[in-house]
């Protein structure tokens, strides 16, 4: 028998190594995923869904279901289920929504609608429909039908820096320089004040000390690809102005009196934000407004929320306060968008019985409850949360502000439902940052807008 | 064995056997897509909403020929590239004259020159997005320091237009740089001697003797960094997103923009169609003209 090679035994010896330590290795995951389904959720990389996916997986196990998450860009979410539903990728079982992505998803039917899985007494009372707070989960419907579990309202209001508006020489300076009291803004007009007056350079004084860093009246969010239009469309809304096109006709209306007002004041307004705006996100410009360098934020209230209150990330704890947004026309108090986030079930799911009682099970009262233990700044859907007792203890700041705002009555419209919607907006957002940056003037960006969207319109056969 | 195959190389399998790859690959992988893109051009496609493509009697070519985006998007395009190009040959041709002296260390001068090249566009552009940040940025940090008024760069129609043309500058302009200095060490020493011993000026060797040996390469590099800035994509769209407005909206962008956002892939074809058409018009005239440079200077 001839004798081996030093070299040829030692890869032997190296290979049935490997081939033990995979076979040992493997054996475990293979019973594992015997006994567990893996759901997977194409989802946005923000914490309340790195929340969402913890506690799901802790509900889930019991329950034999795991998910396994995989986090985009927000923006690149909606366009990647839009594409690989139409590809026919069955990859993802759980998608997250955003209630302006919900007619373009309903009508490529990429999403299955809630209504049709609640099929039996016992899904319909686990959906628990009655529950959800109606104000907030519309613009998760389309054609009667709810396209997702409700999980996360964004109501955008105002935060407020209570010592600013409270401190005795700014409440006189600005008396003299605007003849009025400062004051919470109630209004467009008040607000521009404020902004203006609270905008200064670093070296002049606020509240009777110097600023080392530029301070800014107002801090917002500016970031092409759905964030700065999120941000205008209450100002439009409030102006008068509809958003986009008039329903009823279905003529654009990028260029009416209102838009263009609207669209100038923004304009305006944006002088007084934060320099570099144009590409921040919710959470880049609540970074700003906690570094104490704001008077004023606008975004959604979790936003806010997730941020300004806590003292890892703020330096301005205790000193904020959230209120409505101001009002501009009479009929139209408080004017805001809707905003709604929720989990869908992605219409190539192979899982889809698993993930309809996973969904359910996690964003039921408890779960909602268990959510928040993560993501404190949560505002959940469903009354029964809100009306907790101990959510009204443990968070005080989501109740009061929620409490403000259902109390307050806030004009509240949500975005018409157009399939082509995200696209419209997009054609909208491009004229606003072309305005913003001085590329064009506010009318010129909007007539070539609306013209754009009267095209687009045609094309899509809307309009002749 | 070898017998065999000699006997085989002059006989029909062997040829096709050698050739069928070839032929599959282009057929395949270059061919089939664009017959299918010119195809999709004549058809109304939304690639989510629409069962199947539909014949529109070359309605997406007429509205190419009114489309005011798409102008722009062109117009851009051109600017950039022009600009780009003239910027990398200029700083590439000053960096091939230096390495051309033979500096200490040239070979590791040399290596990390030409790390931006082998780098990911999308790389490139995240890191000069972070570097142009207004919040983050090294940039606006250093003009601070220094009391520069500093504009907001990406707000800006201007500055960033001005932010791409940096980082594209500073990823490619070491291609042209490698390019010419191969060319650069090919001229034979003994003509500078020649020249110094003539009493020539550095201008003057520049000028006789550099530009006239290094005018094919110049030519070769500038329109292959012109094609490819014209088409520029990756960086805008992680450091711009075609902003602020439309300012950077190149072309290829514009594309992105119809196929990927609108779906309309149709349109995006036709458009894709056209500038194919028109690149390779504009590259026949390019190696027409370069082939004449060649021949004149043969002469």
């Amino acid at each position: 028998m001839l004798r081996q090679p030093r070299y040829r035994v030692a890869a032997t010896v190296f290979a049935m190594l490997l081939v033990a330590v995979l076979v040992t290795g493997s054996l475990p995951q293979t019973s594992r995923a015997q006994s567990m389904t893996t759901l997977t959720f194409l989802g946005p990389d923000f914490d309340e869904w790195v929340a969402f996916v913890k506690v799901a997986n802790e509900i889930g196990k019991p329950m034999g279901i795991q998910i396994k998450p995989e986090y985009l860009p927000w923006d690149n979410v909606f366009q990647k289920a839009l594409i690989d539903y139409k590809s026919g990728v069955k990859t993802w079982d759980y998608v997250y929504v955003y209630n302006t992505w919900i007619p373009g998803l309903a009508a490529a039917k990429a999403v299955i609608p809630i209504d049709d899985l609640m099929t039996t007494p016992a899904a319909k009372k686990a959906v628990a429909p009655e529950d959800f707070i109606s104000l907030t989960t519309v613009g998760l419907q389309f054609q009667n039908k709810l396209w997702a579990m409700p999980m996360l309202a964004a109501p955008y209001m105002m935060g407020y820096r209570t010592d600013l508006f409270a401190d005795p020489t700014e409440k006189k300076a600005f008396q003299a320089k605007y003849g009025y009291p400062l004051a919470v803004p109630q209004t467009y007009k008040q607000l521009m004040d404020v902004a203006q007056f609270f905008t200064r350079k670093a070296g002049a004084t606020l509240m009777g000390k110097p600023l080392d860093q530029d301070f800014y009246g107002v801090v917002m969010a500016n970031k092409s690809g759905g964030f700065l239009f999120h941000r205008y469309e209450h100002i439009l809304v409030a102006f008068g102005g509809d958003l986009i096109y008039d329903p009823k006709t279905m003529q654009p209306t990028v260029n009416s009196p209102q838009s263009i007002a609207a669209a100038k004041y923004y304009v305006a307004l944006h002088k007084y934000m934060e320099p570099g705006s144009e590409s921040l996100t919710g959470g880049g410009a609540e970074r700003i407004m906690a570094s104490g360098r704001g008077a004023i934020a606008m975004d959604a209230l979790d936003n806010m929320l997730s941020v300004l209150p806590v003292a890892k990330l703020s330096k301005i704890v205790g000193k904020v306060s959230y209120t409505l947004l101001p009002t501009q026309v009479a009929s139209r108090p408080h004017a805001n968008v809707g905003d709604a986030n929720g989990l869908a079930i992605y219409a190539l799911t192979q899982h889809k019985a698993e993930a309809f009682k996973l969904a359910t099970a996690v964003l039921n009262t408890q779960g909602t409850k268990q959510v928040m233990k993560e993501y404190p700044a949560l505002i959940p859907m469903r009354s029964s949360v809100i009306k907790d007792p101990e959510v009204r203890t443990n968070y005080p700041n989501v109740f009061n502000a929620m409490s403000s705002f259902i109390n307050g009555k806030p004009y509240t419209t949500f975005i018409p439902p157009l399939k082509e919607w995200v696209q419209a907006q997009d054609i909208y957002e491009q004229a606003l940052s072309a305005a913003m940056s001085g590329q064009q003037s506010v009318e010129d960006a909007l007539s070539g807008a609306q013209a754009k969207v009267v095209d687009f319109f045609k094309r899509q056969g809307y309009v002749k | 064995m070898g017998m065999k195959w000699a006997v085989l190389g002059s006989g029909r399998f062997y040829f096709w056997l050698m050739t069928v790859p070839a032929v599959l690959y282009v057929v395949v992988w270059r061919l089939a897509p664009a017959v299918y893109t010119l195809w999709l051009g004549l058809h109304t496609y939304n690639i989510v909403y629409d069962n199947a493509p539909r014949w529109n009697h070359l309605a997406n070519f007429v509205q190419i020929a009114r489309d005011g985006a798409l102008r722009q998007s062109l117009g851009l395009s051109a600017k950039f590239g022009l600009i780009a190009t003239a910027a990398e040959v200029l700083i590439g041709l000053a960096a091939a004259m230096f390495f051309d002296t033979d500096p200490p260390g040239r070979n590791l001068l040399l290596g990390v020159f030409l790390l931006p090249m082998i780098m990911a566009p999308v790389v490139v552009g995240t890191a000069w997005g972070t570097l142009f940040d207004r919040t983050v940025g090294y940039i606006p940090y250093v003009l601070h320091l220094l009391h520069v008024p500093q504009p907001d760069w990406m707000a800006t129609p201007g500055t960033a237009m001005f932010a791409l043309l940096v980082a594209d500058a500073w990823e490619w302009t070491p291609l042209v740089t490698l390019l010419l200095f191969a060319s650069l060490q090919a001229i034979p020493r003994e003509h500078f001697e020649a020249a110094r011993v003539d009493g020539a000026s550095g201008w003057q060797l520049f000028r006789r003797i550099i530009l006239p040996q290094v005018t094919g390469m110049v030519l070769v590099a500038a329109g292959l960094r012109l094609m490819d800035a014209f088409l520029e994509l990756d960086k805008v769209f992680v450091m711009t997103g075609g902003g602020p407005g439309s300012s950077t909206q190149f072309v290829s962008m514009f594309v992105y923009k119809q196929a990927f956002q609108f779906y309309e892939l149709g349109y995006a074809s036709a458009v894709i169609t056209v500038l194919l058409a028109v690149l390779g018009a504009a590259y026949w005239l390019y190696l027409r003209s370069y082939y004449r440079a060649l021949g004149a200077a043969n002469l």
